[in-house]
């Protein structure tokens, strides 16, 4: 649908914040789903891009301002990586955009749900802060403040987002960075592993969005520790919607088989996927 | 004031509803009112797209290729963005002949466009058996044969030796009375050589033009960006190709021909129509923007209703070659 840039900003060297004025757009979401996204322009890049929803707000509309203000703006957090974001980096506000979504899966909260324990690498983050909000949205009746942990993962400290947010949500934080910049220097999983090796892990539920090696680890670990993990992964993808069936990811069963991660996905339970 | 009676039978001059343009084509007798259908693979099983656009609005629906038996399909990385266009291997995932006439078939039927089921053997028996048990089922108007996936190992690639493409059209056409529409492979040197032994096996129209075999590399680490290594190249990068194998052979082939590739406006469209398609057929455009075919036939209508074009027939081959110009 087409939409509007509402703004562009960075929020760190490397990274930046999109808001997407979109009227035709749900003004709420569940976290994990996801939107793609490309210019209103056809060329190059010629496909759009898949990203996670951050977050959805509606600006009040003022007596005097246009119609458009009262459109949900549709919040993504990118890092530029390649031709598609640097394209994206370029867009500036009021220019025509085209957004396709919510699409995809979400996170899932059990009723019976006792700790949640978040697992975010690096631009992984923007589900895992919206389902930091969702939690803390229902905490009251369901869940203490205490038991919703964020782990924060990085190669640097510039690599560590939306700190404020899982404040907000009052999560007790815990951050790891390759080079020791912030937090504990080392990998993610390094200070996950002890948390999850106690008696008191049995009503743990893992949720973790980041990169492919990353995941797998988190994956790993939970196998090993019998804790329920959910995961946002991420693969190349034209359509977002089922129909091109470019982004498959190889799930166990019979033989070769596989899921869509537009589709089926983009969250999975982590003993579902070939690692 | 008096009024002249207006004599009986004359038409009723009004400015506000010019008179409305024939969109409508046959295609090898699938009667479709607007030349606009969907390429297979590119449109899934059309089930995909209910939200996004209104199907009954297209001139036929192409459905994904179906296999004898169910396939998985390629391993990941399956496809990647290149210049204008992008590469692709999906491997021809799909549920299976006998799953599609149970779960894809039943929601199909119920939709009012014609529809083209594409099948895809790994042998000549494979083309005649699919295809007759295609024929068989009730609310199927033609079968396009994908003599060509390029993503496939095994022999799939039946459409670049002229004596093999003959045994498949061949043999599925003893299976069925159904038009037959095969599907080519640009990835030939000579296309016309191709397409006259399908029309010669019994071809009632023939598809231009499947994906170009391509390949891209990731130099970081020296690795290709798909899965199967090679795949097949679509979108806007692979138009001018598919244009000229048209008319190519619109000249030497009198069958209607169904042109695709890289379509994504009205105009790229009408390029393939006045070259010689009767029909066109939008794909990679779908993945970007579900609403594409709709965009598509609107597009046709604004510029016959623009330049007096009552007939959208009246494009097909309708190319001026300025005098002089030698062929």
């Amino acid at each position: 649908m087409r939409a509007t840039v509402a703004f562009n900003r960075q929020i760190s060297p490397a990274y930046l914040q999109l808001g997407i004025a979109a009227p035709a757009f749900p003004a709420t979401f569940r976290a994990g789903e996801f939107v793609m996204i490309r210019p209103s322009w056809v060329g190059d890049p010629f496909l759009p891009r898949a990203f996670s929803i951050y977050r959805i707000f509606t600006r009040p509309s003022g007596g005097a301002s246009s119609a458009g203000d009262a459109a949900p703006v549709v919040e993504i957090l990118y890092k530029i990586l390649g031709r598609g974001t640097q394209c994206l980096s370029r867009m500036e506000p009021g220019q025509e955009i085209e957004i396709l979504g919510p699409l995809g899966n979400s996170f899932t909260l059990p009723d019976d749900l006792g700790q949640a324990v978040l697992v975010a690498g690096g631009i992984g983050v923007p589900p895992i802060a919206a389902l930091a909000a969702q939690v803390a949205q229902i905490r009251n009746s369901k869940f203490e403040i205490r038991n919703l942990d964020v782990f924060l993962g990085g190669k640097t400290s510039e690599d560590i987002l939306c700190l404020k947010d899982f404040e907000e949500a009052g999560a007790g934080v815990h951050i790891t960075t390759e080079d020791g910049s912030l937090g504990t220097r080392g990998l993610i999983t390094d200070v996950l592993r002890p948390c999850l090796l106690t008696p008191h892990a049995s009503r743990l539920t893992l949720y973790a969005c980041g990169p492919p090696g990353m995941l797998a680890a988190v994956a790993g670990l939970a196998e090993e520790s019998g804790v329920p993990c959910q995961a946002s992964v991420e693969a190349n993808m034209a359509c977002g919607f089922g129909a091109c069936m470019g982004c498959a990811v190889e799930v166990k069963g019979d033989g070769k088989s596989y899921k869509l991660v537009c589709k089926d996905g983009p969250v999975f339970d982590s003993r579902e996927i070939v690692w | 004031m008096s009024q002249e009676p207006r004599a009986a039978g004359s038409p009723t001059p009004n400015p506000q509803s010019p008179t409305p343009v024939d969109l409508s084509v046959n295609v090898a007798g699938i009667r479709m009112k607007n030349p606009v259908m969907t390429a297979s693979g590119t449109f899934g099983y059309a089930q995909e797209f209910e939200q996004y656009m209104d199907l009954n609005r297209l001139g036929a629906l192409v459905v994904k290729t179906i296999t004898r038996l169910p396939r998985p399909g390629n391993p990941p990385p399956r496809i990647v963005e290149t210049p204008a266009g992008m590469l692709n291997a999906i491997g021809l995932q799909n549920v299976g002949i006998e799953g599609f006439i149970r779960e894809k078939l039943p929601y199909l039927r119920r939709l009012q466009p014609p529809l083209i089921v594409n099948v895809a053997g790994e042998s000549v028996e494979d083309f005649r058996e699919l295809t007759k048990r295609i024929g068989d089922q009730e609310g199927v108007a033609g079968i396009e044969l994908n003599v060509s996936c390029p993503n496939v190992a095994g022999g799939l690639d039946f459409s670049t030796d002229p004596q093999l493409a003959y045994r498949v059209v061949k043999a599925a056409r003893e299976a069925t009375p159904l038009p037959l529409i095969p599907k080519l492979s640009p990835n030939v040197t000579d296309i016309v050589a191709i397409a006259r032994a399908v029309a010669e096996a019994g071809a009632d129209a023939i598809s231009l033009i499947n994906t170009l075999v391509g390949m891209a590399v990731d130099v970081r680490t020296r690795r290709p960006r798909i899965g199967n290594v090679t795949g097949g190249v679509s979108g806007p990068a692979i138009r001018p190709i598919a244009v000229r194998m048209v008319w190519q052979v619109a000249r030497a082939v009198r069958l209607p021909i169904i042109g695709m590739g890289g379509i994504l406006t009205a105009e790229d469209a009408l390029e393939f129509m006045i070259a010689g398609a009767t029909a066109v057929a939008v794909g990679t455009a779908n993945f970007i923007d579900p609403e594409a075919p709709v965009r598509v036939i609107e597009g046709l209508e604004q510029y016959c209703t623009a330049n007096g074009i009552q007939d959208v027939r009246q494009l097909i081959g309708s190319l001026e070659i300025p005098l002089g110009i030698d062929e």
